[in-house]
């Protein structure tokens, strides 16, 4: 539990703070007895502005992969041994640290706890320097206890600190501090003696000490440059690795994840958030803490877009917006990088971080981020693509398969009434005169009507495959509903027309359609619902809102199972498939209505009807009739036969059959 | 003087029905039709027919199923099978031989030759046996 070690780190703080805070008290009492007496105003100031500005140069060591920042404040210790009681020593050391707790804003925790380190280092120190020294001032004689009281505030330095991060990073304590140890003996070496030259030179007048200047800038420049060398090195080296970490394929919400938790990683922030831009222009992102990785609010991604700004290809360190408080608390900065300009994808990085840590700008680590950034929205859309050509893909395959199935099931739909038709000629020829005039009249009557099946099913695929590809035209025009229902009447066969009603119909209802094709839908349901619904009346229904118009056809047959409504506008259901073969169904019908009625911007519907059967819809968009002209309203009446080629009219489609089926009924 | 030859055909399409019952009885063959897959070898033991002839896309129970069934049972498995389908691929052929058929013919069929292929097999049914 992250929350739980939080807690452990703060307890941890407060612990040390009681216990420096101890220390000083009951060494101020020690020291009481050897007490210098305070120091001038001016020595005071000196003392605590040279604390404060060493403070203020922080240099680094690395010991076996470990880097330690340290700063010359032993240095100044020190001279202040031969100047201040253990006391003022403490006093001005907290002093100088006062001013960084100030100016870097650091929580009150943090401050409290640097500020009582400082001071239990500067009265231990100063206590044992006092003890060991008696009081002899300058000479060989003091270098030990000079040496000797530095190493007391190294180690009152280090103790707490080792305790804090061993909590923090729930390491055994021996274990961060042997890590430490070595360092620290390596600059309370150095920062002792050179104060001790310091403290010398300073005896022969305040003029010497400037010997001392050159020494101790170059010890701080050389560092210097070697810390942003070894910065250099080591930023090329993180990078490298999350580089090839983030380069293994990932989803496309996992890139942002994983995205976002490297950048976290590589400026040891404590939350990071990544937002990419997809191909509508809308923003995504997702958030990386310690805790683990999650989404973001939009109001994120807008405040995380405008930090980012413009600023195509570079990083900037800007403050933290009052919105994240919750994702980052400690944060006082916000780094953010932009993918450059050109970018396959456009990607923006923010890390949270604290500047205690060192402000990115100086390190270098902007550079890091804008770097990674760069990477991340190659690999972002990377995965894009590719999760794109895998669907492409997959609904090819999908389509393709279905293609197939279709052409599979066409062709075997084909070779029933062709078997029929040709078994019944062949038979003819063959037995010749050995068939009665029955059987001759019977196989007759069987292949005209399966060469009938055929013409309707090769009808129906034709049409499919125009539908399926666009290449229905339509013809669309303003049709009067009650005119449209009079000719559906009148084309209706023979024995259906007796069963259909036609309910009210509104006089003012009107629609844009395709006449024909509308017609076709409605006179297919109209078969359809004579096919499976063979008793009871079939009804028309024709109503109309303000801005719809719907045709129901209503039967009160046996109804098909909710389960089932959907299904029977797919290619090749049929549901009861005994009835249908006898019924000569192609199993196309619903499936072109449904295709046919979305082409002309309508809805093809099934309900059930109440007390039992089918009500198939469909719904118009309704048009004013106040706005037909002439020439409109003159289409609107009956139209005459007319003949379009492969796609003929739908009417003549539906009643072919009706009349080749019933034979006797035109013969006299 | 022989006994009349008699066959079993089974197929959901009247149309094919009655074309194959029409061809058959001008050959004297005696048929007997079923509509679907079900019961079809109960029909077996019972007709005691010397050829079945099985549509194989038939609603609830396809040709198949029942083509297994007949091989599976002692009592059926020495009548000669004829899948008459429009399942016409070579994979589709394949997988009829899997299960079990004697014969294979696609539709749309040549009457003559179903005639032709049906005396063959009636007329040898020694010869099948063995092979079989």
């Amino acid at each position: 539990m992250p929350g739980s070690r939080e807690r452990r780190v703060r307890w941890t703080a407060l612990a040390i703070i009681a216990a420096n805070v101890a220390l000083v008290v009951a060494l101020s009492l020690f020291v009481r007895s050897v007490h210098h007496g305070p120091p001038s105003l001016m020595r005071f100031f000196v003392f605590a502005s040279a604390f404060a500005l060493v403070g203020a140069m922080p240099m680094r060591l690395d010991f076996s992969e470990h880097h330690v920042s340290f700063t010359l404040t032993d240095a100044v210790v020190v001279i202040g041994f031969f100047y201040l009681g253990p006391l003022w020593l403490a006093l001005t050391a907290t002093a100088g640290e006062l001013a960084p707790c100030v100016m870097k804003r650091l929580p009150p925790l943090k401050s409290v706890f640097n500020l009582s380190s400082r001071a239990a280092g500067g009265i231990t120190a100063g206590a044992t320097f006092v003890a060991l020294n008696a009081g002899r001032g300058l000479g060989p004689a003091s270098w030990f206890p000079a040496i000797a009281g530095a190493i007391c505030w190294g180690v009152l330095n280090i103790l707490p600190v080792a305790a804090i991060l061993a909590t923090a990073e729930e390491r055994r304590y021996e274990q961060t501090l042997s890590r430490l140890i070595p360092t620290t003996a390596a600059t309370t070496l150095l920062g002792a003696s050179l104060g001790l030259l310091v403290a010398e030179l300073l005896r022969d007048g305040a003029l010497y000490a400037i010997l001392a200047l050159p020494v101790v800038l170059g010890v701080w420049l050389t560092n210097r440059d070697a810390t942003h060398q070894r910065d250099e090195h080591l930023r090329v080296g993180r990078l490298y690795e999350a580089t090839a970490r983030t380069a293994a394929i990932h989803s496309h919400l996992d890139i942002l994840a994983v995205v976002a938790n490297e950048a976290r990683s590589l400026l040891t922030g404590t939350a990071a958030i990544c937002c990419i831009r997809d191909e509508t222009g809308r923003w995504t992102g997702r958030t990386s803490r310690s805790t683990g990785t999650g989404g973001t609010r939009s109001s994120d991604v807008e405040s995380i877009l405008n930090c980012a700004g413009h600023d195509y290809g570079n990083a900037k360190s800007v403050a933290v917006p009052e919105l994240f408080r919750g994702l980052a608390p400690d944060a006082d900065e916000l780094v953010v990088a932009r993918s450059p300009q050109g970018s396959p994808a456009e990607l923006i990085v923010a890390v949270f971080r604290s500047s205690a840590d060192g402000r990115v700008t100086a390190s270098g680590l902007g550079e890091t981020l804008s770097a990674f950034a760069a990477h991340g929205a190659v690999i972002a859309s990377n995965v894009r693509l590719l999760s794109k050509v895998e669907q492409s893909l997959a609904s090819q395959l999908e389509a393709n398969k279905r293609k197939d199935e279709f052409v599979a099931t066409v062709s075997h739909e084909l070779r029933t009434p062709l078997t029929v038709l040709l078994g019944a000629a062949q038979t003819l020829l063959r037995l010749d005169d050995r068939v009665s005039p029955g059987e001759r009249d019977r196989l007759l009557h069987t292949a005209v009507k399966q060469g009938q099946r055929l013409q309707l099913l090769i009808e129906d695929v034709l049409l499919v495959a125009a539908a399926e590809h666009g290449n229905l035209a339509t013809e669309m025009t303003t049709v009067i509903a009650a005119r449209f229902a009079e000719d559906l009447l009148a084309d209706l066969p023979d024995d259906l027309r007796l069963r259909v009603h036609l309910g009210n119909t509104p006089v003012d209802a009107a629609f844009v359609s395709d006449r024909h094709r509308l017609h076709q839908i409605v006179m297919n349901l109209v078969g359809n619902a004579g096919k499976y619904a063979p008793e009871g009346p079939i009804e028309i229904v024709i109503s109309s809102s303000d801005d719809e118009v719907s045709i129901g056809v209503v039967d009160h047959g046996p109804g098909i199972p909710a389960s089932d409504r959907e299904r029977v506008f797919d290619r090749f259901i049929q549901l009861d498939q005994t009835s249908t073969r006898s019924q000569g169904g192609t199993g196309l019908g619903l499936f072109i209505c449904r295709k046919l009625a979305s082409q002309l911007g309508a809805a093809l519907e099934l309900r059930a009807t109440d007390g039992g059967g089918c009500t198939f819809t469909v719904t118009l968009p309704r048009v004013s009739l106040r706005r037909l002209n002439d020439q409109e309203l003159a289409e609107n009446r009956p139209s005459p036969t007319s003949t379009d080629g492969l796609l003929r009219r739908p009417n003549e489609l539906m009643r072919r059959p009706a009349s080749v089926l019933a034979p006797a009924a035109s013969q006299p | 003087m022989t006994p009349q030859l008699s066959c079993l055909f089974v197929d959901d399409d009247p149309g094919v029905r009655e074309l194959v019952a029409l061809n058959l009885s001008h050959e004297g063959v005696k048929v007997h039709l079923a509509e679907n897959g079900f019961g079809v070898e109960d029909m077996v033991r019972s007709l005691h027919p010397d050829v079945v002839i099985l549509d194989v896309m038939m609603p609830g129970r396809d040709g198949y199923q029942v083509l297994q069934a007949l091989k599976a049972s002692e009592s059926t498995n020495k009548v000669p099978v004829v899948l008459l389908t429009a399942k016409a691929t070579d994979a589709e052929i394949w997988q009829g031989w899997q299960a079990g058929a004697d014969y294979y013919l696609t539709k749309p069929f040549n009457v003559d030759q179903l005639v032709h292929y049906l005396r063959l097999i009636l007329t040898q049914p020694e010869t099948e046996l063995t092979a079989g």
